[in-house]
């Protein structure tokens, strides 16, 4: 069928050109027809319209923009268009082109001209929205227009809504307003509109079905949503959209059929449209399932070249990405998945995960944990990815990322409670930080491994869950646990023996590290010794060997030992650490330097926090010499202060360089503020003696004694379990200074308990029992037997005090202070016999009084006896009288019998009131005389006579009644001898505190007198011994933190010990997972740091090298353990006498000495700095 | 079954020293005398089982196992270090920081002896088996041998070597002394010769003990380790490792399978010789476990520690 357009002719009113639309002429030719006729406007836009019909869009612009050139530059000039509807056919005109213009916008994937014609577009709206602003369907394509472009669907909707508001059924607003809730997300609004739309105009085109269909499947509902599509698929066979759909819905459904049908589909669509990129990123991600890569490739590239759209390109991308990656083709892999991220909406976070993976490949752990990040912004809480930035971030060395690390691995195992591997994962970054929860996870893990899994426990988290324990000290549980892993690993060898050989020769060594901690050092030696016999490299062993050797006293043993290990790495650290540990516990300060120096020196271990603190340490070891040089000794503070803040600066967290300080601090003379640094070390860790010790120093340095004594005390309890010589001295000093001398007694008998050998111990004792022998003697209350007790270990002291002369140990103390101390014991004792025969006086005056008082008592007592025996004799006299009348009133009773017998009842009822009075009479009799048992055996013998059966049974019973009275009367009897005697002796108590009151007024009196000739022999003796030997506190400005003692080696070797065992706490630390090799350095960094921090209380110190030196050294040493002695010696005296006490004090001898040491040592000193 | 029979707390008024236990041989008496560092010496007697008494009676009577505090001795003066008691049982020597040596009647709970050793020539005392001499060490490194009836001095052994903290008799003839510096001396009684000299230990050693049959000797030192020796041949046969701190005391068990260590860790360990294994151990004291001794026939064993308690133990024989 043909249409036909009729032309008008100018000229004429009813000629026209006839155009058949079938059998259109070129262009050209039309345009010229148009031009010359001047064909009303419509007439053009009609013929475009054909023209694009037919296909011809070349003719369709040219004609429309000739059109639109002559609608809008003509119009005033040409009458022929000044007709009725000319405005509206240049709406037409205009809009027409301008939607052709948007239309070849949206179809061009090239930028710039896709901006051009958008821009052309926009050109032509504009011209037309000055002629008419609200047509209809300006306003529509306008608002597609706005929809197209992007962005401005608020505007486009505001435009809909206008056109809507004039007609509301108008169909292609309904369409768009569909289009805008759809892809706000709103899809059941966007649903409405297409129904809407379709219940309008039922044959409209298949994309409203399409778009049915989309909504139905957005709101969950593909059975309807495939009806939709299949009638879409009806209206137009060739409808992409729908087939693309329905494939989607096929494949969801994940049978292997639906999954054929779908891709049957695809292809179908793909053959209709080979250049549509969502079909091809569907084909490609089918053949991504496949595994046909290179299809893929193929697929998602042409998808990617044939698509502006950013999302497709993203989807395409990332199919490439994907594609390259489980190929193994990293780099490329990489490339996609960033373009992918860069073409993504934040939504699509797949090339984010994809790019992740590809920098953990690289090992940017940085990037991937960003990426990740990303991830998990779009999708919180997703498992695996909380998973895997947990992981990441617990490698960081950032606490607050592995915090971070730590909640999303605790999420994760929240989510997936079964996640053997989550939970290992957490297990392991509590490690750091929450032995008990790490233990806990671990323990998880187990179980489910056990019980879900259903496989054996790998060695490797038994070893980890062992070091857990043992770190947590339940030894018995590490065992079992150490015992399974080499069950295990010896099981497992089968498979892999390399490995598990490996594996078992760490569990091997922290089951050593165990055996130590059991303290079965022989089983340890041998389990190391066996590991060294097979990997003769394992330097750990050789350290654990040469540490047991050196607890055991056997230092050149040890030595070997760290030889040993120096010779597998000349230069490891902990080896020479050791060494110089050994050396620094020997006192020879300069080798240890030495030592500590190199390491230092080394690139590796140039930052070594452990060596610099050593360093520190001996630099502080100067300041406990006794020098005149006050500006050395500021020097080798300053030094000791710079390396203890150096440290501070690369460890912030290091405490024994706070210690350090501290003590710096102390020396300095700050003593609070060296207090301040000392609890904020002891808050930061319990486990460190020598800032209990030295704030116990502190303490006696602020005359708090008691606190110092607790402080002493309850370090020597919770480090030592033995009678540590070094801290009973110490506790010793200070319960010297605070006067409690039987204490400090008693705490040097403990000392001297274990070490007989210790002179200095000795000299202290001899020194206290003087004191408290001065002091019972001058105390006049003192009883005979303390004073005989005090005289005798005054000779014991006296008797020390010549052997510590002649014998004492002469590098220790001033042998002739000893012969002074002597002297003085001598005068005492002499002394001592005035009081012993004082006390001895008071004490036989007592005894007199005593005496006298038991004689006048003795006295009393047979006074009473005495009065008692006649008041008894009187009443057997009167009971005899008593007895006596009875038988002579039975006499005549009888008498009476015989001469009356007429009148038989009277006697006879008399008799009976006789009977009764009779037994009367013998109650108050039997009542009156209890002692004597003769009247009253006498008595039955008359009363058997009057022989009446029942009155004897009475009788009887009365008597056993009367016995009861009886028993109660003496009882009585005897409780006022009692009484009397209480009384007596509370006479006697009060006389005798009267006699006390009154002798001890008298002693009083007499002390009195006595004491100014006592204490002035005892004060000179004293200044005698502050000039000759008081400490030089004033001139070293010391502070006096550090007592007299001497046992540095003895302690020394206790620290060490006790640095090993946190050493072992740590490597055991050191889980299977990462080679102990590494871990193991690491710890034993720690032990070393453990080591030196302890130098506080250790005073002197020779910074240089030889032989010599060290001799020099000792010399100092002991000079300066005599001076603190003195101190200790002089500290009561110090007290009363400041200025005596610290004048000055060395000997020339010691001054020389000194003198010696200072020149060599500066050299080297120089040398350091 | 090891297990603890009896606990005896505050046996004395500060930490315990030292413990001796002998059966006397006249008597039948369970003696055990305890020092400590309160200066008194107090002696103890335990009431045992009777062997013949059935399983019942045993049971009926078990708490009938006790002790008795029979004397105590005063006198010392810094702390008494060291006692012991002869093999007879009847005399008990004592000895304190104050270098006095007394010996106590047992019996009579009188003192009958005095030695004042000199200012620091007296350590821990040692009876010889026939309880003629008694040996003590000196601070110059040389074993002092008193005469126990006159108080004399008889012999004096140099070990010219440090401080011997311990002696032990061997079998009458010889006289062992551990010193401070790890070294063991072993010296004949009647030629005064150094006979041996091992090496052991590098800190001090606190106790030594030979075995009954004199086949061996074992040495307690402040390196947490027991070392056992071939007397013969004066080899080290095995260090023992297994307390946690100095260890204190060793005894040796009169049925000669068994030794007991005391040790700072509050621990008392026995051992088997046979093995050179700890079969036991005991952590019931709350202070360091200063000594520790069988009875007569190494069924019961007691041990004295700083918590000032006195503990004693069931071993089975």
């Amino acid at each position: 069928m043909s249409e036909k357009i009729e032309i008008p002719l100018k000229d004429s009113a009813d000629e026209v050109i006839e155009l058949d639309l079938n059998e259109l002429p070129d262009g050209v030719e039309v345009l010229e027809i148009l031009r010359q006729e001047q064909a009303p406007l419509h007439l053009w836009i009609t013929l475009a319209v054909e023209y694009y019909k037919k296909g011809k869009e070349d003719d369709f612009v040219r004609i429309l923009e000739q059109c639109v050139d002559k609608a809008l530059f003509m119009e005033k000039k040409d009458p022929t268009l000044n007709y009725a509807d000319f405005e509206k056919d240049q709406m037409r005109a205009l809009d027409t082109l301008a939607a052709y213009y948007v239309r070849l916008a949206n179809k061009e994937k090239n930028r710039d001209k896709k901006r051009e014609y958008f821009q052309r577009a926009t050109h032509l709206y504009t011209t037309a929205d000055k002629i008419v602003m609200y047509e209809q369907n300006h306003l529509l394509g306008r608002a597609y227009f706005c929809l197209l472009e992007g962005d401005k669907m608020d505007q486009a909707d505001a435009q809909f809504n206008f056109v809507l508001n004039q007609s509301p059924n108008n169909i292609p607003s309904l369409l768009g307003k569909a289009c805008i809730a759809f892809n706000k997300k709103e899809y059941r609004p966007a649903l409405a509109f297409y129904k809407k739309a379709l219940r309008h105009n039922p044959y409209c085109p298949a994309d409203v079905r399409l778009g049915i269909g989309h909504c139905f499947y957005k709101l969950g509902k593909p059975e309807k949503a495939k009806l939709a599509f299949e009638r879409a698929l009806q209206l137009d066979t060739r409808c992409v959209g729908a087939l693309v759909g329905l494939a989607l819905l096929e494949l969801n459904q994940k049978t292997n059929e639906s999954i054929r049908r779908g891709v049957q589909m695809l292809s179908k669509a793909y053959t209709i449209d080979p250049t549509d990129p969502m079909v091809l990123n569907h084909l490609a991600n089918h053949f991504f399932f496949k595994k046909d890569y290179s299809k893929v490739q193929h697929l998602a590239l042409h998808a990617f070249h044939n698509t502006e759209n950013e999302a497709m390109r993203a989807e395409s991308c990332y199919q490439l990405a994907r594609a390259f990656h489980i190929q193994g083709d990293y780099d490329q892999a990489f490339q996609y998945y960033y373009q992918a991220t860069q073409f993504a909406s934040p939504n699509f976070v797949l090339p984010q995960f994809g790019l992740g993976q590809m920098y953990i490949h690289r090992n940017d752990t940085e990037n991937a944990s960003l990426c990740f990040e990303k991830v998990l912004k779009a999708h919180p809480g997703n498992y695996e990815t909380m998973k895997l930035l947990g992981s990441l971030y617990a490698q960081s060395n950032n606490q607050a990322k592995r915090d971070q690390a730590k909640t999303y691995l605790k999420k994760v195992t929240e989510q997936a409670p079964d996640d053997v591997e989550a939970w290992i994962e957490l297990a392991q970054i509590l490690e750091q930080n929450d032995l008990q929860g790490a233990l806990s996870a671990y323990g998880t893990a187990i179980k489910l491994l056990k019980e879900v899994v259903k496989v054996h426990i790998p060695p490797e988290i038994h070893n980890n869950v062992a070091a857990l324990h043992f770190r947590l000290g339940n030894l018995q549980e590490a065992l079992t646990n150490y015992e399974a892993a080499l069950e295990r690993c010896k099981i497992d060898a089968a498979n892999d023996e390399n490995y598990f050989g490996s594996i078992s020769v760490t569990i091997n060594y922290n089951l050593a590290r165990l055996y130590e901690a059991f303290n079965l050092f022989d089983k340890a030696e041998k389990i190391y010794k066996d590991i060294l016999r097979e990997h003769p490299n394992y330097i750990d062993c050789y350290l654990r060997l040469g540490c047991m050797a050196r607890d055991r006293g056997q230092i050149y043993d040890a030595s070997d030992w760290f030889k040993e290990a120096l010779q597998v790495d000349q230069d490891n650290p902990d080896a020479w650490s050791l060494i110089g540990n050994l050396h620094l516990a020997k006192q020879e300060w300069g080798p240890g330097q030495k030592k500590f120096e190199r390491i230092l020196k080394q690139d590796a271990t140039a930052q070594d926090t452990y060596s610099q603190i050593a360093l520190g340490n001996v630099w502080l070891q100067t300041l406990h010499q006794p020098t005149k040089d006050k500006e050395k000794d500021k020097r080798h503070q300053d030094r000791a202060l710079s390396l203890y803040k150096q440290v501070l600066r690369l460890d912030p967290k290091n405490i024994w360089a706070a210690n350090g300080i501290g003590a710096v601090l102390a020396h300095k003379g700050y003593i609070s503020e060296a207090r301040d640094v000392f609890a904020q070390v002891r808050e930061a860790t319990a486990d460190f003696p020598d800032v209990w010790l030295n704030i116990a120093h502190i303490y006696v340095e602020q005359k708090q004694y008691v606190a110092a004594q607790q402080m002493y005390e309850n370090c020597l309890k919770k480090f030592y379990r033995f009678n540590n010589v070094e801290i009973l001295q110490y506790l010793a000093r200070a319960y010297f200074k605070s006067g409690k001398l039987r204490e400090c007694k008693n705490v040097l008998l403990k000392a001297r308990r274990v070490a007989p050998q210790d002179t200095v111990i000795l000299y202290n004792l001899a020194l206290v029992l003087q004191r408290l022998a001065t002091q019972v003697l001058e105390d006049s209350k003192s009883n005979l037997r303390t004073v005989l007790s005090a005289v005798h270990e005054l000779g014991l002291a006296h008797k020390y005090f010549q052997f510590l002369h002649t014998d004492g140990d002469r590098m220790r103390f001033d042998l002739n202070a000893a012969a002074a101390e002597a002297r003085q014991c001598q005068d005492l004792l002499s002394q001592a016999q005035y009081h012993v025969a004082r006390a001895r006086r008071i004490d036989e005056e007592e005894r007199e009084i005593r005496r006298k008082q038991e004689e006048e008592r003795e006295l009393l007592r047979q006074k009473v006896l005495e009065e008692q025996r006649k008041i008894e004799e009187e009443r057997q006299r009167q009971e005899m009288e008593l007895i006596q009348k009875r038988q002579q009133f039975v006499e005549q009773s009888k008498n009476k019998l015989v001469f009356t017998e007429i009148p038989e009842e009277k006697p006879a009822k008399k008799s009976r009131q006789r009977r009764i009075a009779e037994d009367d009479g013998f109650i108050t009799d039997e009542g009156s005389d209890v002692e004597n048992d003769e009247p009253k055996r006498k008595r039955k013998r008359m009363s058997g006579d009057e022989g009446v059966e029942s009155e004897k049974r009475k009788k009887k019973k009365k008597r056993r009644m009367k016995h009861g009275e009886q028993e109660g009367y003496s009882d009585e009897e005897e409780g006022a001898p009692d009484r009397s005697e209480d009384r007596r002796r509370r006479r006697k108590e009060k006389q005798e505190r009267k006699r006390k009151a009154s002798t001890t007024t008298k002693r009083k009196i007499k002390s009195e007198s006595e004491v100014p000739s006592k204490s002035k022999g005892k004060f000179v003796s004293k200044e005698f011994i502050s000039t000759s030997d008081s400490s030089s506190d004033d001139e070293q400005k010391e502070p006096k933190l550090v007592i007299a003692d001497a046992e540095e080696a003895g302690s020394a070797n206790e620290k060490r010990s006790e640095d090993n065992s946190s050493a072992d706490s740590d490597s055991l630390s050191a889980s299977a997972k990462k080679r102990q090799s590494d871990s193991d350095s690491g710890s034993d960094i720690g032990s070393r740091k453990r080591t030196i921090k302890k130098k506080f209380d250790v005073r002197r110190f020779v910074a240089s090298g030889s032989d010599q030196e060290e001799e020099v050294g000792e010399n100092e040493e002991d000079e300066d353990k005599k001076g603190e002695e003195e101190e200790n010696k002089s500290e009561k005296s110090s007290a009363e006498s400041n200025s005596e006490s610290e004048a000055s004090r060395s000997s020339p001898l010691q001054k020389r000495e000194g003198s010696d040491s200072e020149v060599e040592r500066s050299p080297v000193s120089e040398n350091d700095s | 079954m090891y297990s603890v029979l009896f606990k005896e707390e505050q046996a004395h008024d500060d930490g315990i020293w030292s413990v001796a236990w002998v059966k006397g041989k006249v008597d039948e008496m369970n003696h055990i005398v305890t020092g400590s560092i309160d200066d008194t010496v107090k002696a103890w007697q335990w009431f045992g089982l009777l062997k013949k008494l059935n399983f019942l009676v045993c049971f009926l009577i078990r708490n009938e196992e006790r002790l008795n505090l029979r004397y105590i001795f005063e006198g010392h003066a810094l702390g008494v270090v060291s006692v012991d008691i002869n093999s007879e049982g009847t005399i008990a020597a004592s000895s304190s920081l104050d270098s006095h040596i007394r010996f106590w009647d047992l019996n009579s709970g009188t003192q009958v002896q005095s030695i004042d050793a000199g200012p620091v020539d007296a350590w821990t005392v040692c009876f010889s088996p026939d309880s003629k001499l008694i040996a003590t060490g000196s601070y110059s490194g040389k074993i002092n041998l008193y005469n126990t009836e006159t108080g004399t001095r008889e012999a004096q052994l140099d070990t010219k070597g440090k401080f011997p903290l311990t002696i032990a008799f061997v079998n009458g003839k010889s006289v062992a002394s551990g010193a401070t510096d790890g070294m063991i001396k072993i010296f004949d009684v009647e030629s005064g010769k150094l006979v041996k000299t091992l090496e052991g230990h590098a800190m001090p050693i606190r106790s030594l003990a030979f075995s009954p049959d004199c086949q061996f000797l074992v040495t307690a030192s402040d390196d947490c380790h027991l070392k056992v020796y071939d007397v013969q041949n004066a080899d080290p046969l095995r260090t023992l490792s297994g307390h946690g701190s100095w260890v204190l005391s060793v005894s040796f068990s009169p049925n000669n399978n068994n030794f007991a260590s005391s040790s700072s860790d509050k621990t008392v360990k026995i051992w088997e010789v046979r093995s050179n294994e700890c079969v036991h151990t005991f952590s019931e004291h709350t202070d360091q476990v200063w000594c520790c001794k069988y009875n007569h026939n190494g069924s019961r064993l007691v041990s004295v520690s700083d918590d000032h308690s006195i503990l004693i133990y069931e071993c089975p024989i």
